[in-house]
């Protein structure tokens, strides 16, 4: 007699949907400079918030399938620190660059080079994708020009809705007014100290947020509560 | 008098990630007659305060209209007819709820099909995201799929600006006919979306229009919903079976 249940066998398996995140990490040597606080160096609080990162995302269900996490540091130029890919894998180690100076534009270059690569990817096998999120942290102002180079580009893509950006000062030596060239539509926020940890474990909660998110929810759904946590208001 | 063989049912069951603000799937069905029927199922928007409501009044107003026009929009089917009314009524739901339009957005897919002697009329209106599937006595074959805007969580609603753009209507004259409706959740496991093919999951399910019961139709597919397909999606999910076979002498 039929049972007029449906077999496993009988069903699709889509792939999750994705939320593709680079992050830009400034890697310049101010970021080993204590300020004479005695505390750790902001590289390596920074590198503690990654880990941080990585495990908060790995212990939600939903989050672990659909992050998909690049991470980029500058300096005096770009390097790739993680490929786009599951936050399964080790966490990168960010170490300070060799070449000195702080070319933020170069560093967001690469970043948007990445995360354009990535969509196409998804879109050649039929991968859904969120809004993709491009997150910016830096201490100190840039030492070329590339910034005004690249800073229209990532505004268009803001302004065509394509693109999500969290520009996050670090330190009193921020210069949040270059971090505004990136964005049109939020206004960057300087970090509380260190709080790398507390930005980062925010930032993992919105990847879930945005994970489990169905159509007409806004993109990036935001805790606005939450940034209080880590950011100065 | 023979009657045609009319089959409907639809069930819809909340989504996991919905239990504090319930189900924002709609669904509805409507005999014409004793020769015909309508399925209608919507979902409503996430980011719409009064997204249920606005889910059921697009379902409750797509039967009502195409119960009404049925041959009118067959002979010449234009999203007029049907968008107009649809968006005058949810436009009183918003002030009745003293909120914006968009409150109210949602998706929706209908299917409708009236036997003529030998043949059957049918037509199916579909805005945003879900799934239509149909047999009309060749194999069951993908007829709607979902609209989707570039990202995951953008799709096309009844109460957007540009609405009419977006609104597919087909109609046809077949031998028979046999329509299987989802929402986007449960599609999240009987439609792929990178090649765009139904599961077999779903020419099962035309076979279960053909062979049971309308009225166990329904608890066969709430019985799915909550065991098979819910377990897999996060999201709303809902169903819904429309057959319109040959002429009997009772209505089943």
């Amino acid at each position: 007699m039929a049972d007029y249940i449906l077999r496993h066998q009988e069903l699709i398996e889509n792939p999750t949907a994705r939320v593709p995140i680079c992050l830009v990490l400034d890697a310049s040597a101010s970021m080993t400079d204590t300020r004479g606080h005695g505390g750790p160096r902001p590289i390596d609080a920074l590198n503690d918030g990654v880990r941080g990162f990585f495990d908060a995302i790995r212990a939600d269900e939903i989050a672990l399938y659909a992050a998909d996490v690049a991470i980029v540091s500058f300096a005096g130029k770009p390097r790739v620190e993680f490929e786009f890919g599951s936050v399964e894998r080790e966490p990168p180690l960010i170490a300070i660059h060799d070449y000195g100076g702080t070319s933020l534009g170069t560093g967001v270059e690469k970043g948007i080079e990445l995360l354009t690569f990535r969509k196409n990817q998804y879109k050649e096998t039929g991968v859904d994708y969120y809004q993709p999120w491009l997150v910016i942290m830096t201490d100190g102002e840039p030492t070329d020009e590339s910034h005004k180079r690249v800073a229209p580009e990532v505004c268009r893509l803001i302004g065509e809705k394509r693109l999500t950006i969290f520009p996050i000062g670090v330190g009193e030596g921020a210069r949040l007014s270059t971090l505004k060239e990136f964005s049109p539509r939020r206004d960057p926020l300087r970090l509380q100290g260190l709080h790398f940890g507390e930005f980062f474990e925010w930032l993992s909660k919105s990847v879930a947020t945005t994970s489990r998110s169905t159509p007409g929810e806004p993109t990036a759904k935001l805790d606005a509560e939450g940034i209080k946590g880590w950011a100065e208001l | 008098m023979a009657s045609a063989s009319i089959r409907l049912a639809f069930a819809c069951v909340e989504g996991r990630s919905h239990r504090a603000k319930g189900c924002e799937d709609a669904g509805g069905m409507l005999r014409i007659g004793r020769r015909g029927g309508i399925i209608a199922l919507a979902d409503g928007a996430g980011s719409a305060a009064y997204a249920a409501s606005g889910a059921a009044t697009a379902v409750s107003v797509a039967l009502a209209v195409i119960a009404r026009n049925f041959a009118e929009i067959h002979a010449t089917p234009g999203p007029t007819l049907f968008l107009t009314p649809l968006v005058e009524a949810l436009t009183v739901k918003a002030a009745e709820l003293e909120c914006r339009l968009r409150d109210l957005a949602c998706t929706l897919l209908v299917a409708a099909a009236v036997r003529h002697g030998d043949t059957v009329q049918w037509l199916t209106a579909h805005i945003g995201d879900g799934v239509i599937a149909a047999d009309f006595g060749d194999g069951l074959a993908l007829l709607s799929p979902p609209e989707n805007g570039e990202f995951s969580s953008s799709t096309y609603f009844v109460t957007d600006v540009g609405a009419a753009d977006h609104f597919r209507l087909s109609v046809g004259i077949a031998r028979e006919a046999t329509f299987v409706v989802m929402t986007d959740g449960a599609a999240e496991s009987l439609f792929r979306r990178a090649d765009q093919t139904l599961a077999p999951a779903v020419t099962v399910m035309a076979k279960w229009a053909q062979d049971v019961p309308s009225r166990r139709l329904k608890s066969i597919l709430t019985k799915n919903l909550i065991e098979v397909i819910r377990p897999r999606t996060m999201d709303d999910a809902s169903l819904g079976l429309l057959r319109i076979g040959g002429y009997t002498d009772s209505v089943r």
